[in-house]
């Protein structure tokens, strides 16, 4: 069986600088890929990439087997890929369950969740009918990946979710995220600095520096990967 | 289900107000009654583009100025007259969809920016094409409707108007263009076809424009350049604006406001302009939501003292752990 998400020699390059410089890697159904690296590495515009917001300079994402790169965010979206951003966005005023009404509204017959059950996996089922930016931080982000949800993807890509979060916070996220694989089968590529919360979530870790994949391989093997210790993970 | 009814409500009560301030009113005042009524029906195709998806359009005047032209122009050539009509409403939502294809990678003022530019083109092709529209001094508009079908046909519009974009408003695509206006980027991302979605509320917003420069121009029987200037562009930017944009009435009530000032008060040139200024400044600090959404605000507060509860959920107190 071929993989879900294939990422082949995909280069991004902003005027003379690649962000992204030649990354490839295969992701399965369900399956959970670390994405970490020092800032400026390439991991949030290599999602941008994959999730449509920016074009490949070169490369192609395919989504299984169909080309799903280069043809716009929305176009990303109806082939099952949605993403989240850094900076928490939630339609400003809208409460959650109308921003969930809308994603879910795109959906177009992809599989997915009723808005409720997504808003509960996440822990705010009390939060629905808020407006989104009357929520706290954590929960706005955690509102970011329901509206992802929602769209029924196959692929998700989430931009550092556990930002501002405390231990207890992120242990519950990274448990949504497990649920959201398992059960919807969804294929989630996850970029965070924060190690304790990647780390046991991950089935799998890229490590990027300066646009290209420095290691890649299971939790284990990157912990002990000299490299990669060097250039980012540091001597513990 | 209630919200239909109101909404329903309201289309055949302006419908029917517009017919009656049409046949009851005469002379200046008639003329008064023409104008926002014409404006009304104009102005509820911009609450789509503008009102409902937050592009400034500064086209406006040029597309309802195109309806007007050029269904005078088609009609000279022997069309009959629903014909002619239907055929410069066609060509002028080309227009409408060329002006958004080129102009819906451009946001905010940019997008005003480019649109106010199209006016100024349009305005020159009025001024200067004067074998088809009679130069800067205008020209006759032949009549195709009499003028008590033209009454009914504009007391209609504004009620069918209404109805249509409340269907619009309330369905899918009135949800994507509010998420279009509120972040689109982020509509992009949960799969909204921001493009395609601004295309068809830029091409229909240019249809109701048109259809209302047709009406204007059997009513009125003479059409000039000066009607559809970019400062009429602006002018029912600020009207919607005033009005409450996105609202299904704000049309109705910016266009009452904008006409009524700018025609009515006749206080010596200029003042009206200065009158208008400084109220657009007032509605826009002290209800950003235009009359409308000023009038619903303080109804919510007043409402809420009454109870004796602030509206938490409003106002955003006490988050969600």
């Amino acid at each position: 069986m071929s993989a879900l998400l294939v990422v082949e020699d995909v280069v991004k390059r902003f005027g003379g600088v690649a962000a992204v410089d030649g990354v490839s890697f295969t992701l399965d159904a369900g399956q959970v890929l670390g994405l970490i690296g020092p800032n400026g590495s390439g991991k949030t515009t290599l999602l941008g990439v994959l999730a449509g917001t920016h074009d490949p300079t070169s490369g192609k994402v395919t989504l299984d087997g169909r080309t799903a790169s280069g043809r716009g965010a929305h176009r990303a979206v109806s082939a099952g890929i949605a993403r989240t951003f850094q900076t928490t966005r939630l339609f400003g005023t809208w409460t959650l369950r109308e921003a969930l009404r809308l994603a879910h509204g795109e959906r177009r017959g992809r599989p997915g969740w009723p808005d409720e059950q997504i808003a509960n996996l996440l822990g705010l089922g009390d939060a629905l009918d808020r407006p989104g930016a009357s929520l706290t931080s954590a929960a706005q982000r955690l509102a970011m990946i329901a509206l992802a949800l929602a769209t029924g993807p196959r692929v998700l890509l989430l931009d550092e979710p556990a930002v501002g979060m405390d231990g207890t916070e992120a242990a519950a996220l990274a448990a949504a995220v497990r649920r959201a694989a398992g059960e919807l089968g969804v294929a989630v590529v996850v970029v965070d600095h924060n190690m304790q919360f990647l780390m046991p979530l991950a089935d799998t870790v890229l490590v990027m520096a300066a646009g290209a994949v420095l290691a890649s391989g299971t939790p284990a093997q990157i912990r002990s990967d000299e490299a990669v210790i060097a250039s980012y993970l540091g001597e513990a | 289900m209630r919200a239909h009814v109101t909404a329903l409500g309201g289309a055949v009560g302006l419908s029917v107000l517009a017919y009656l301030l049409l046949t009851g009113l005469s002379g200046d005042q008639g003329q008064v009654a023409l104008l926002v009524v014409v404006w009304t029906i104009a102005l509820i195709g911009l609450n789509l583009i503008q009102g409902l998806g937050g592009y400034p359009n500064l086209a406006h005047a040029a597309f309802f100025g195109g309806g007007a032209y050029l269904s005078a122009v088609l009609l000279d050539t022997g069309l009959p007259m629903t014909v002619a009509a239907l055929l410069a409403v066609a060509g002028v939502m080309a227009a409408g969809l060329v002006v958004a294809l080129v102009f819906s990678r451009t946001r905010g003022q940019y997008f005003a920016i480019g649109t106010m530019f199209f006016t100024a083109v349009a305005t020159l092709v009025f001024t200067n094409a004067a074998d088809l529209t009679g130069g800067p001094n205008g020209r006759p508009v032949a009549l195709g409707y009499s003028l008590e079908a033209t009454v009914v046909l504009l007391a209609a519009s504004v009620g069918v108007g209404l109805a249509l974009f409340h269907w619009a408003s309330v369905s899918r695509f009135g949800d994507r263009l509010r998420a279009i206006r509120a972040d689109e980027d982020l509509a992009q991302h949960v799969g909204v076809p921001t493009s395609r979605v601004k295309l068809l509320a830029m091409v229909c917003s240019a249809g109701a424009a048109a259809w209302a420069g047709v009406l204007f121009g059997q009513y009125n029987g003479v059409v000039a350049p000066s009607q559809f200037t970019f400062g009429q562009s602006f002018l029912m930017f600020v009207a919607l604006g005033l009005g409450g944009a996105g609202r299904l009435l704000g049309p109705a009530v910016g266009a009452a406001v904008v006409i009524g000032l700018t025609q009515l008060l006749t206080l010596g040139p200029g003042v009206s302009q200065i009158v208008l200024g400084v109220l657009f400044i007032l509605v826009t600090l002290l209800a950003p939501e235009g009359v409308l959404g000023g009038v619903s605000a303080l109804a919510r507060r007043v409402r809420a003292a009454r109870t004796g509860r602030a509206d938490r959920s409003v106002r955003g107190e006490g988050a969600v752990a």
